[in-house]
């Protein structure tokens, strides 16, 4: 029956072509969670704690509510459970005050990520720019900047930033600016190879000659191809950003110390070792949970989207 | 003619007895036997009311009441303890910047007086608020107060190290100290604005001349932020070499030093107090707290300061060790005044207003949480506390609102949620009231978790005033805090609770309440007649009649609210050291200690 | 190639140049009060307060005066020259007191990168080997795993729980090595475990990554169809052709360990260069920071240096096609 074959082919044909974005993206997904699990399971990692936080204190998901953050009076009585254990109706415990651990916590993780994000845009933004600017356009600008970027390279990230919080205090932004930058400069390095390469390819030429602009070219071309890249260092920058965070914080360099970031609460649980190990075990664990995900993660997305990687792997 | 310090105070001496009336013999708790007599400063005839011994919990606030046992003394030994800071120092005695260099100094130089300290001397007492002499061995007060003639006490040798090499300190290492101390010591601007200028006008005497008489001077010339430590003339003269090498008069000399790393001192056998029993006293500096705690655990270290909330973990880690209630400071109080910018406008010119800032808050609930009350009082062991007043808690002259001390005004400091409601109605604000609050954040604007935990703990009681009396933290950095609250008071709103230092009560009055220091925002001529007073009487008991006085003034003003008590800090002592009781206020007496043989790593 | 070798170090002067300028105004550009007026404010203000001509003397004597790039140049100069100024908080030369530290933490960041390899390197091999089997899974596993875990976590722990159950603490105080190698080695031995448990997982992944693809190569499949055991082809053929993108790692690794040592030094009270740099960072002493931040930089700069040179020395082909 040829309607019946006509449309079971169009039904098909349907399915192997999703249209809308959004249905492009789940059956991305799905693929990727198929034949990269661990990346999957990375990415669930990572990305837990970075929807609790974003949606915060109070988020009500059916089975467990986030409470809300405890920095308000009416959320705790002096001197009423302090330092309890974890228990079903606090699963992180109570801290020092009483207060709630878990929303400490889903707050704190809340800046921590700003950061990560910021400097993920700002690093990319630099890099970005940076390395388009001077491997494609400009040789002599290519040059100085070459240069230029290796003596920042030079600068060490936490000596750095020890120094400058020294300098003008320990805030976010200056945080942000100070790994954005650093990083932003090291990552045009191998964007910049990455580039050239790219340029070299002959369809790039062709481009060229039919008369498209360079910045049609850059959009449609080079983009795209470098783009992974990118992406791989967003999934890392947000790690890293927490990790360094809560390195300065240890050292007694943490940012506002106001704000429960997971650094500060690490920073503040050392004492409480023997009696409350579980102040130190939880943020860790976040932060174990984010670097762990964020590795995953990133390997199985470079595997994915790197056009040259032969999949050797890692 | 001169009238003799010693004679005043002999004059007016009062038996123990009813120095203990006096204070009412309260807040320092234990049974001591009373020694009919004197039986003073030699140490005999007190009963030990209570024991250092292993395990045992012990309050140096009953340090006195130990007996001296130099005679079964056993000779050497290493003592260790250890050290937080991470901060390199300083040598030159003069340029100390901090409180570290300050401590180090301590070590290897002394002081004119000290405080009298010894078997018999009750804290709370007229002879434990007394100065004796150190380097000097007599003080002579004139009649107007306006000179205090200091004498050389003899055979007093610096370290055997070279260029001075032993020699025995003279009247013109005094001179040349003091000129270079008025100089350019870091510490000395307060000292100069007390002393007008020095003389010596034969070999054996230095004379003050005061601007003003002054019992405080008297009292804090022992002060590490405020008083001169002797040093040799060959030191005074090549600053260069003061920077590099430590030679003082005081019993520890300077053996070993790796910066970070540790600080090593050998007994100086010359010592001009005799001989020290210890040998050597190790300071390895260890900044990390698990690092402290473990050392404590496998005994090579003498003495920790945990987590106040850990106390109880760490007594069970270690039970042999002595668990020790920490002196509480007698001479400074938290307060926490306003600023003033628009003093002529804002809500709190009122003392309406203030007294209700003052009762919004369980102080009481706030100290008691914080000094972990109830878990020590659970485990029998009664922690001395005493909520914040205007003046410190010293029983000579302390009088306890929360037992009705001040009369009517007592109420003025106690919470209650409904009179604010009352007072702030009566001064014209009943929907309440706005205002900063200023902390101190530290130098990079981090402090520690334990310190924010327990601001907050006293924040949220105006957050729970119904919105009555509305607190607005503003956290500062260490810099802009001293410029802004510190220096100049010029800021609107309150500071948080933060304590007075200084060795004597003067500091706080003069400083916070007098108009004639530049803090004060509600400057009052009667307060200053009141606080002139109070520095002018040499003799204790006056003197504590004086600032009762402030005290009840101030409990009906309230120009400065009071802030936080003040409570036993606990620590943790091997029980390997004998003789602690004539610990003074810097490192003195620490002579007369002596390490008890079977001790482990007594070698070091 | 020695021409690349001169063209590589002569470049090294301007990039330090360039590089100190940039640290120069980073610190000094912006901040609102300059550094000598917020370090004496905040640790002695009374003293600021009565003695008005004290900022002016400590900004001569520390050459804080007159314009930025003056300034600068003195700075430079003093540094270039060995005079490295004073602490602001000691008083003492800060060459003298760095010097003492410098070995201190080099031999933290060394001896911790010779651990990290003494574990990875066999673990990787062994991964590498047994690829996709049980083995594999596992140490590739525990190797995510560890590189999820910070060293300085570790550490804390590992200190507290060493205390607790075992009544053990590190040695109360450093020692040098050639003071009391025993009690030295004693005091390195758990930082630098520390470093090595922390670092190897990444280096563990590497080495089975390159391990397995020096084992595609042609000349394995020659050698194994020579007839030749598995362990010499893995020992004299595999191993000689991965030993230099090690170089690269190990170049990268170095200057890692150095700056992460500072929290490390801070746990385990080791008078290294990164104890250093953060109590002057924290007592505001910015002569000790402006300094060792450049020293910091430097020693980078100069391991990176010699990583690109031996990388180039060792691998002809890459000279060749090396540019600039």
């Amino acid at each position: 029956m040829t309607t019946s074959i006509e449309q079971s082919d169009l039904e098909l044909w349907k399915d192997a072509r999703p249209r809308t974005l959004i249905a492009r993206i789940i059956s991305g997904l799905i693929t990727f969670g198929r034949r990269k699990p661990l990346g999957a399971f990375g990415g669930i990692l990572l990305f837990i704690p970075i929807i609790l936080s974003t949606f915060g204190p109070g988020l009500n998901l059916g089975i467990v509510t986030v409470p809300r953050l405890t920095q308000d009076s009416e959320d705790y009585t002096l001197g009423e459970g302090v330092l309890e254990g974890p228990s079903s109706s606090h699963i992180m415990g109570r801290d020092t005050l009483g207060r709630d651990y878990f929303a400490r916590i889903v707050e704190g993780g809340r800046l921590s990520f700003i950061i990560g994000w910021g400097v993920f845009a700002l690093s990319s933004v630099i890099s970005t720019t940076l390395t388009i600017v001077s491997a494609y356009f400009i040789r002599s600008l290519d040059l100085i900047l070459q240069r230029g970027i290796e003596i920042v390279g030079f600068l060490p990230e936490l000596i750095l930033l020890v120094a400058i919080f020294s300098i003008y205090g320990a805030t976010p932004i200056t945080l942000i600016v100070t790994l954005g930058l650093l990083r932003g400069f090291n990552s045009s390095r191998i964007l910049r190879s990455l580039v050239i390469q790219v340029r070299a390819m002959p369809y790039i030429e062709a481009a060229h000659m039919i008369g498209a602009t360079n910045v049609r070219v850059i959009a449609r071309h080079i983009l795209p191809q470098v783009g992974f890249l990118i992406i791989v260092t967003a999934t890392n920058g947000l790690a890293q950003a927490v990790l360094v965070e809560s390195g300065l914080a240890i050292i007694g360099f943490g940012l506002d110390p106001n704000y429960p970031t997971l650094g500060n609460l690490l920073n503040g649980s050392r004492q409480f070792l023997r009696t409350a190990p579980y102040l130190a075990l939880f943020p860790g664990l976040v932060i174990f949970m984010l670097l762990l995900g964020s590795r995953l993660l990133g390997d199985a997305l470079r595997d994915v989207l790197d056009p040259r990687q032969r999949g050797s792997g890692r | 003619m001169t009238k003799s310090y010693w004679n005043s105070v002999l004059a007016n001496r009062i038996s123990r007895r009813r120095a203990l009336a006096v204070t009412g013999g309260t807040a320092l708790g234990s049974a001591l036997l009373i020694a009919c007599g004197s039986g003073g400063e030699d140490g005999g005839g007190l009963e030990v009311g209570s024991e250092r011994a292993p395990g045992s919990v012990f309050f140096e606030r009953d340090n006195y009441a130990l007996k001296d046992t130099s005679k079964e003394a056993v000779p050497d030994g290493v003592h260790t303890t250890p050290i937080e800071d991470n901060s390199t120092e300083a040598f030159d005695p003069y340029l100390t910047v901090d409180p570290t260099s300050d401590r180090i100094r301590d070590h290897a130089y002394e002081y004119l007086m000290r405080a009298n300290r010894g078997p018999g001397i009750q804290p709370g007492t007229p002879e434990y608020a007394t100065m004796v002499g150190n380097l000097s061995d007599n003080l002579e007060i004139a009649d107007d107060g306006l000179q205090f003639a200091f004498h050389l006490r003899p055979n007093v040798k610096f370290h055997d190290l070279p260029p001075v090499s032993g020699r025995v300190m003279d009247i013109e290492d005094w001179r040349l100290s003091l000129d270079r101390y008025l100089e350019i010591a870091t510490n000395s601007p307060a000292f100069k604005a007390d002393v007008d200028h020095v003389t010596t006008p034969d070999a054996n005497t230095m004379i003050f001349h005061l601007k003003a008489p002054s019992a405080s001077l008297l009292n804090r010339l022992a002060d590490y932020n405020y008083a001169p430590t002797i040093m040799p003339k060959e030191l005074a003269a090549d600053p260069e070499l003061a920077k590099t090498q430590m030679i003082g008069t005081n019993f520890y000399v300077l053996d070993n030093y790796q910066p970070s790393v540790t600080r090593e001192w050998r007994r100086f056998d010359e010592y001009w107090d005799g001989k020290p029993f210890i040998a050597r006293w190790h300071e390895p500096i260890i900044p990390e707290y698990a690092n402290r705690y473990s050392q404590f655990i496998a005994q090579r270290i003498q003495s920790f300061t945990p987590e106040p909330r850990e106390v109880f973990q760490v007594r069970s880690d270690a039970p042999q060790a002595i668990l020790i209630g920490n002196m509480l400071n007698l001479t400074s109080a938290y307060r926490m005044f306003f600023g003033k910018q628009e003093i002529e406008t804002v809500p709190w010119r009122d003392r309406r207003v203030r007294i209700a800032m003052q009762r919004a808050v369980d102080w009481p609930a706030v100290n008691k949480f914080a000094a972990n009350y109830d878990k020590f009082q659970a485990e029998g062991i009664e922690v001395e506390l005493v909520d914040g007043t205007h003046v410190p808690p010293d029983p000579l002259y302390h009088l306890n609102p929360w037992k009705g001390e001040l009369g009517k005004d007592s109420e003025n400091y106690i919470y209650d949620l409904a009179a604010v409601k009352q007072l702030l109605e009566a001064a014209g604000y009943p929907d309440g009231f706005d205002i900063d609050m200023l902390f101190n954040a530290g130098r990079t604007g981090q402090p520690p978790q334990a310190t924010l935990d327990f601001w907050n703990t006293y924040t949220r009681y105006y957050d729970q005033t119904n919105g009555l009396v509305r607190v607005n933290p503003v956290h500062l950095t260490r810099q802009e805090f001293f410029d802004r609250v510190v220096y100049a008071a010029d800021f609107k709103g309150i500071q948080m609770s933060q304590p007075s230092s200084g060795t004597d009560v003067d500091y706080l009055l003069f400083r916070n309440y007098s108009s004639k220091y530049h803090l004060t925002a509600f400057p009052d001529p009667e307060l200053d007649r009141i606080i002139d007073a109070q520095r002018e009487a040499f003799d204790p008991q006056e003197r504590a009649e004086y600032i009762k006085d402030f005290q009840r003034y101030q409990a009906k003003e309230f120009y400065i609210l009071p802030g936080q008590g003040r409570w036993n800090t606990f620590e943790f002592q091997w029980d390997w050291v004998r003789n602690v009781m004539y610990r003074g206020q810097n490192f003195e007496g620490r002579h007369k200690e002596w390490l008890i043989a079977d001790m482990p790593n007594r070698d070091g | 190639m020695l021409d690349y070798t001169i063209r590589r170090v002569a470049l090294l002067v301007p990039t330090v140049i360039v590089g100190s300028v940039i640290l120069f105004l980073a610190l000094r550009l912006l901040p609102p009060k300059d550094f000598v007026e917020q370090h004496f404010i905040a640790n002695s203000p009374d003293l600021v307060l009565s003695d008005p001509g004290l900022l002016d003397r400590q900004r001569k004597e520390l050459g804080i005066y007159g314009p930025l790039h003056e300034q600068y140049f003195r700075w430079m100069s003093g540094f270039i020259t060995g005079d490295w100024g004073k602490s602001l908080v000691s008083q003492r030369p800060i060459s003298e007191e760095l010097v003492h530290r410098i070995p201190v933490s080099f031999e933290l960041s060394f001896i911790g990168l010779f651990f990290t390899w003494v574990i990875s390197f066999p673990l990787g091999v062994i991964a590498a080997v047994r690829q996709d089997r049980p083995a594999d899974y596992v140490l590739r596993t525990s190797a995510y795993a560890l590189d999820a875990l910070p060293s300085f976590v570790l550490g804390i722990f590992l200190l507290t729980f060493l205390a607790v159950n075992f009544r053990w603490a590190p040695p109360l105080t450093y020692s040098n090595l050639w003071d009391d190698p025993i009690r030295h080695a004693g005091i390195m031995l758990l930082p630098t475990l520390v470093i090595a448990v922390s670092s190897s997982g990444d280096l563990i992944r590497l080495t089975r990554t390159f391990l397995l693809e020096v084992l595609r190569q042609d000349y394995i499949r020659t050698a194994r169809s020579k007839g030749l055991p598995e362990h010499t082809v893995l020992l004299r053929h595999a191993m000689r052709n991965i030993a230099l993108p090690f170089i690269t790692i190990i170049g990268f690794q170095l200057p890692l360990l150095l700056t992460s040592s500072v929290i490390l030094e801070n746990l385990f009270s080791l008078p290294g260069m990164g104890r250093y740099l953060v109590s002057a960072a924290a007592s505001l002493d910015y002569p000790v920071v402006m300094t060792t931040t450049m020293f910091f930089g430097i020693v980078i700069l100069v391991t990176q240096l010699i990583t690109d040179l031996s990388y180039a020395w060792l691998d002809p082909r890459v000279s060749y096609a090396k540019g600039a």
